[in-house]
C-alpha cells in the first residue's frame, strides 16, 4: 500500500510552473529523499501534499484521502516539520507541548519525556529565544509524541550542527517503525546525510521529477564507466543510447560514461562494446551525491539549450 | 467545543497583559471624561488639556483595535506557513475561540465599566444594564470589524493601513455617490423603532463579519473572502434600511398622547422666502430656498424634528422644479423655551412656533433659470414629534451638581463677560438605545434659568460644546450664555442677568423625548412669490472697543 500517490501533480504561479506533472508513490513504511537544488519544486510538492496549497492540476492523495479532502482525522496521523512555519514563539517548550498534546488522542507523554531529555531542550525557554536547531527538535517533539504515520520533513538539517542532526535523526529513528509503518519524507539538498536514511530517492529539477525509485534499484543502475581503447573518443556516436547519460573525454584513449541502466552488467558492457568495439570498461559505483549531481548539471545543460533555442 | 475552549485559553493566556491594559484605559477614559475639571483654570494648558480629552475614547478604540488584530494573528489565516494548517485544528474552532475571545476579553471588560459608571450615575438598574449591553454590544461589533480585517492580514501594520484605506474608500465612495453624483436614496417604507434598528443592524453585522471570518478559515482564500465581504456589507446595509418588521417597541417612561395629524397645522407667515446661495469646495454650488413657517395645534411641552420635505415649485412659465430633502441635524427644528417652562408648571403663550425651514434646494444653474420669475411652492413636511421632560434643577453656584436617573449635570465655571453670564456645564448621560432609544434623536441637552423669587426665567444660548459621545453615554461641556431676564407670566423683557439675580436662580436641564406617535405629515402651500433678480448683501457694523466702526460686507 502507497502512503503517498500523486498523478500528474502541476502547481502554477502565473505562468511558471512550480510542480510540474509530478507522478509518484511512496510505499508506506519507506523513508523517501526528495532531492532537488534550491527551487526545485520540493517544498512546493510537500505543500500540495498537506493541502496547504492547491493544485492547478492533477491529484494527490495521502493516507488514502485526496489532499483536498484531508480533515482533522487526518491531520491526527500526519506530522509536518518546516523551519518557515509561524508557532507561538512565546511559549516555552513545555508550554508548546502543553498546548498540542490536548490535539492528539494518541499522545505518548512518556515518548515525549523521553525526547525532552535526548534533544536536551530548556523547557522553560520561549521558542523565540532557541537557536534555529533548538527550534527544530522543539517542532519535532511536539510531533513525534503522537506517533504520526506520516512524516514530512522540509530541509529539517540546513544550518544544524552535526550534533544537533544527530540528536533530530536519532529522536525521529526513536518513533519510525516502531508499532507500524511509518512513512517518511525527507526533502533535503544535503545529501550525503539522507543517504544514509532514505530507502526511496526522488529527484525533482524545475519542477520536474527526474526520477523516483528505491534507494538500492538506484545504486544497482548508476555506474560510472572508465573505457580505454585506441582512439575509443574519436568512436562515439553522435547520437547516444538513452542509458549513456553523460560523456566526458579526458583523452583521447579514454572516456567517463554514466550508464543509468547498469542493472544487468553483463548486458549493459556488451550494449557499450557493440558501439565502441575493442575496448576496457571499467565499472565504478555512484554515490547519491553524484548521480544528483549528474541529473543537475544536465538539467542545466537542458535549461541552457532552451534558452539558446 | 473543549479544543475551542483549548485554543481561547492560548489566547488569554498570550494577551492577558493587554486585556488588563485594555481595562485598565476604559476604567481611565470614563474617569477622566467624569472628572470636574473647571476649563477656566486650566490656563495655558486649555486648550490643549481639551484636545487631549478629546482624544481619549480615541485610546480606547486603539486598544480594541489591536486586541482584535493581535488574536487573531496569533492563529493567522492568511499565507500557508501557519502551524495550525498542518495540526488537527479546524478553522470552525479556531474561529469559536476568537470570537468568544472578543467577547470575554473586549467586549465584556467594556460593558462592565459601562455599568459601574451608570451605577455611579444613579441609573437604575435595568437602565444600567442596558447601558452595558448596548456598549458591549457596539464593542463586539467593531472588534468584530477589525477582526475581519485581521484575517486577511499578514500583519499588524498592514491592518492599520487597510483600515485607513477602508475609511478613506467609505468616505470618497460615499462622496462620489452621494454628493458628486447626487443619489438619493429612497426612504424607507416602513417606521421601525430605534431599538429595533439597532438590533437588525447589529444581526445583520455580525452575520456578514462572522461569514467572512468563516469564509477565510475554513478557505483561506483572501481574494474571495474580500469580494464576499464587501458584497455582503452592500446587502446587508440594504437590509437595514428598509428593514420592514417592529421587533422592539419603544418602553416609554411617560405615556404621551401623540398630537392627531387633525389638530396640527403649518402654514406660511408670509410670501416671503430666503434664498440662500451655499458653495462648498468640492460640491456644486446650490440654492436653498426657506421659508418662514408658523406650527400651530400643539400641546406646549412639544416639539417637532423635521424628518423630510417634498416640495413642487411651480413657475408661471409651467416649469416645475422637485426637491426632496432631509434636514441634517439632531436638534428639532420647531422647538420652543415655552416647552420647557411649562413642564416646569407654569403657563406658557399660546403663540405658536414660528420658525424658518428650508424647503427646497436646488443646483445654481436651475436657480439662475426660474430668477425673476413668479412661482408658487407646494410642499409636504414630515415630522418626528417630541417633548421636553425636565432632567433636574440646581442651584446656579459652581460646583454645583445633580446626579440622577442616569444622568450627571455640574456645573464648572459661571463667568460674567461683556454683559451676559456663561455658565460651563458638564453633561453626562446613558445613553441606552435598548430601553431608552430617545437619545439616538437629541443627545444633548436643552437648559432654562429660573428666578422664582423674582418670577424671571432667563433663556439660554449656546457658546460652545465640547463633547464625545461613546457606546451607551454622551459627554458634553456647553458653555451657554444667559443675557436677559423675562417675566415667568407675560414673557416681557425685565431685565439682566446679573450676580444677584443669580444667586436666586435654579439651572433647569431638560432632555427631548421622542413622543410615540406615527409621523404627521402637513401640506402647505405659499403664497406666490418671486424668484429674486438682485444679489442681497449683508452689512455686518462692528463697533470697536475705541469707538470706530468696521463694516463687513457678505
Amino acid at each position: 500500500m502507497n502512503a503517498i500517490e500523486c498523478e500528474h501533480l502541476t502547481r502554477a504561479y502565473g505562468r511558471a510552473l512550480a510542480v510540474n506533472d509530478v507522478t509518484f508513490a511512496v510505499p508506506a513504511g519507506s523513508i523517501f529523499a526528495l532531492l532537488g537544488p534550491n527551487g526545485a519544486g520540493k517544498t512546493t510538492t510537500l505543500k500540495l501534499l498537506l493541502n496547504l496549497l492547491r493544485p492547478t492540476s492533477g491529484l494527490a492523495s495521502v493516507l488514502g484521502c485526496e489532499t483536498t479532502r484531508l480533515t482533522k482525522a487526518h491531520f491526527r496521523r500526519i506530522g509536518y516539520v518546516a523551519e518557515d512555519q509561524i508557532y507561538p514563539e512565546w511559549m516555552t517548550v513545555s508550554q508548546l507541548l502543553d498546548y498540542y498534546r490536548p490535539f492528539y488522542p494518541s499522545w505518548d507523554d512518556a515518548l515525549a519525556r523521553r525526547l525532552t531529555v535526548m534533544f536536551d531542550l530548556p523547557e522553560d525557554r520561549p521558542l523565540k529565544k532557541l537557536s534555529r536547531g533548538m527550534r527544530m527538535k522543539a517542532i519535532l517533539l511536539t510531533i513525534l509524541p503522537f506517533h504520526p504515520e506520516l512524516l514530512l520533513l522540509d530541509e529539517p538539517f540546513g544550518g544544524l550542527d552535526p550534533q544537533v542532526r544527530d540528536d533530530f535523526i536519532r529522536g525521529m529513528l526513536e518513533t519510525v517503525g516502531s508499532d507500524r509503518p511509518n512513512t517518511v519524507i525527507i526533502s533535503s539538498h544535503d545529501i550525503a546525510e539522507v543517504e544514509q536514511l532514505a530507502d526511496w530517492v526522488g529527484i525533482l529539477l524545475g519542477g520536474k521529477l527526474i526520477l523516483a525509485e528505491p534507494m538500492i534499484s538506484l545504486q544497482a543502475r548508476f555506474r560510472r564507466l572508465e573505457i580505454v581503447g585506441a582512439s575509443v573518443a574519436s568512436r562515439l556516436p553522435d547520437r547516444l543510447p538513452p542509458a549513456w547519460l553523460k560523456v566526458e573525454r579526458p583523452a583521447s584513449t579514454v572516456v567517463q560514461l554514466i550508464h543509468n541502466a547498469f542493472t544487468n552488467s553483463v548486458a549493459a558492457e556488451a550494449e557499450v562494446r557493440a558501439i565502441l568495439g575493442e575496448i576496457k570498461i571499467k565499472p565504478y559505483p555512484m554515490t547519491l551525491r553524484e548521480i544528483f549531481l549528474v541529473h543537475s548539471d544536465l538539467g542545466r545543460i537542458e535549461k541552457k539549450g532552451q534558452r539558446h533555442e | 467545543m473543549n479544543e475551542a475552549f483549548h485554543i481561547f485559553g492560548k489566547d488569554i493566556r498570550r494577551l492577558w497583559p493587554i486585556i488588563v491594559l485594555s481595562m485598565t484605559i476604559h476604567i481611565i477614559g470614563y474617569c477622566i471624561a467624569l472628572s470636574n475639571i473647571d476649563p477656566t483654570s486650566l490656563g495655558v494648558f486649555n486648550s490643549e488639556l481639551q484636545g487631549l480629552f478629546q482624544m481619549a475614547p480615541l485610546a480606547r478604540w486603539l486598544i480594541v483595535f489591536l486586541l482584535s488584530v493581535w488574536v487573531i494573528h496569533e492563529d493567522r489565516a492568511i499565507g500557508d506557513r501557519a502551524a495550525w494548517l498542518t495540526r488537527p485544528i479546524s478553522g470552525g474552532q479556531i474561529l469559536i475561540a476568537k470570537v468568544a475571545f472578543i467577547v470575554a476579553a473586549v467586549s465584556v471588560p467594556a460593558g462592565l465599566a459601562s455599568v459601574s459608571v451608570a451605577l455611579w450615575l444613579k441609573a437604575p438598574l435595568l437602565l444600567a444594564l442596558a447601558a452595558g449591553t448596548q456598549t458591549l454590544i457596539v464593542t463586539f461589533e467593531t472588534a468584530l470589524g477589525f477582526a475581519v480585517i485581521a484575517v486577511v492580514c499578514s500583519s499588524t501594520n498592514q491592518a492599520g493601513l487597510i483600515l485607513a484605506g477602508v475609511f478613506a474608500s467609505i468616505v470618497l465612495f460615499t462622496y462620489c455617490l452621494f454628493d458628486i453624483g447626487r443619489l438619493k436614496l429612497p426612504l424607507s417604507p416602513f417606521a421601525v423603532s430605534g431599538a429595533t434598528y439597532f438590533l437588525v443592524a447589529c444581526v445583520l453585522s455580525t452575520a456578514v463579519q462572522a461569514a467572512a471570518l468563516g469564509h477565510q478559515y475554513a478557505t483561506l482564500r483572501t481574494i474571495r473572502t474580500i469580494i464576499m465581504a464587501a458584497a455582503l456589507i452592500s446587502v446587508a446595509n440594504v437590509g437595514i434600511r428598509y428593514w420592514p418588521i417592529n421587533l422592539w417597541p419603544y418602553a416609554r417612561r411617560a405615556a404621551l398622547a401623540p398630537t392627531l395629524a387633525e389638530q396640527l397645522h403649518a402654514e406660511p407667515i408670509s410670501s416671503l422666502a430666503n434664498f440662500v446661495e451655499r458653495h462648498s469646495t468640492f460640491s456644486p454650488a446650490e440654492v436653498t430656498i426657506s421659508i418662514p413657517l408658523r406650527l400651530g395645534g400643539a400641546s406646549p411641552d412639544r416639539v417637532f424634528w423635521v424628518n423630510s420635505v417634498t416640495s413642487g415649485l411651480t413657475m408661471d412659465d409651467g416649469r416645475t422644479v422637485s426637491t426632496v430633502t432631509q434636514p441634517q441635524g439632531r436638534q428639532p427644528q420647531f422647538d420652543n423655551e415655552q416647552g420647557m417652562l411649562s413642564v416646569l408648571g407654569f403657563r406658557p403663550s399660546s403663540a405658536p412656533i414660528t420658525r424658518d425651514v428650508d424647503v427646497a434646494t436646488v443646483r445654481v444653474s436651475e436657480f439662475e433659470r426660474i430668477r425673476g420669475q413668479k412661482g408658487r411652492l407646494t410642499t409636504q413636511l414630515q415630522l418626528i414629534e417630541g417633548h421636553y421632560s425636565l432632567i433636574s434643577r440646581l442651584p446656579t453656584r459652581l460646583g454645583a451638581e445633580a446626579k440622577v436617573d442616569g444622568h450627571l449635570c455640574s456645573i464648572q465655571a459661571v463667568l460674567f463677560s461683556n454683559g451676559h453670564c456663561e455658565l460651563h456645564i458638564q453633561f453626562v448621560q446613558l445613553t441606552s438605545l435598548i430601553v431608552d432609544p430617545n437619545q439616538l434623536r437629541a443627545p444633548f441637552p436643552s437648559y432654562v434659568l429660573i428666578n422664582e423669587a423674582r418670577k424671571e426665567f432667563s433663556s439660554s444660548q449656546l457658546m460652545g460644546r465640547s463633547g464625545n459621545g461613546r457606546p451607551g453615554m454622551t459627554f458634553a461641556t456647553d458653555r451657554m450664555a444667559f443675557a436677559s431676564t423675562y417675566n415667568l407670566d407675560t414673557f416681557a423683557l425685565a431685565g439682566k442677568v446679573d450676580a444677584e439675580w443669580l444667586s436666586h436662580a435654579e439651572l433647569c436641564v431638560f432632555r427631548i423625548e421622542s413622543v410615540d406617535s406615527p409621523t404627521l405629515n402637513l401640506s402647505i402651500t405659499s403664497d406666490p412669490f418671486v424668484v429674486p433678480t438682485k444679489q442681497l448683501t449683508q452689512q455686518v457694523i462692528i463697533i470697536n472697543p475705541d469707538g470706530t466702526k468696521t463694516t463687513l460686507e457678505r
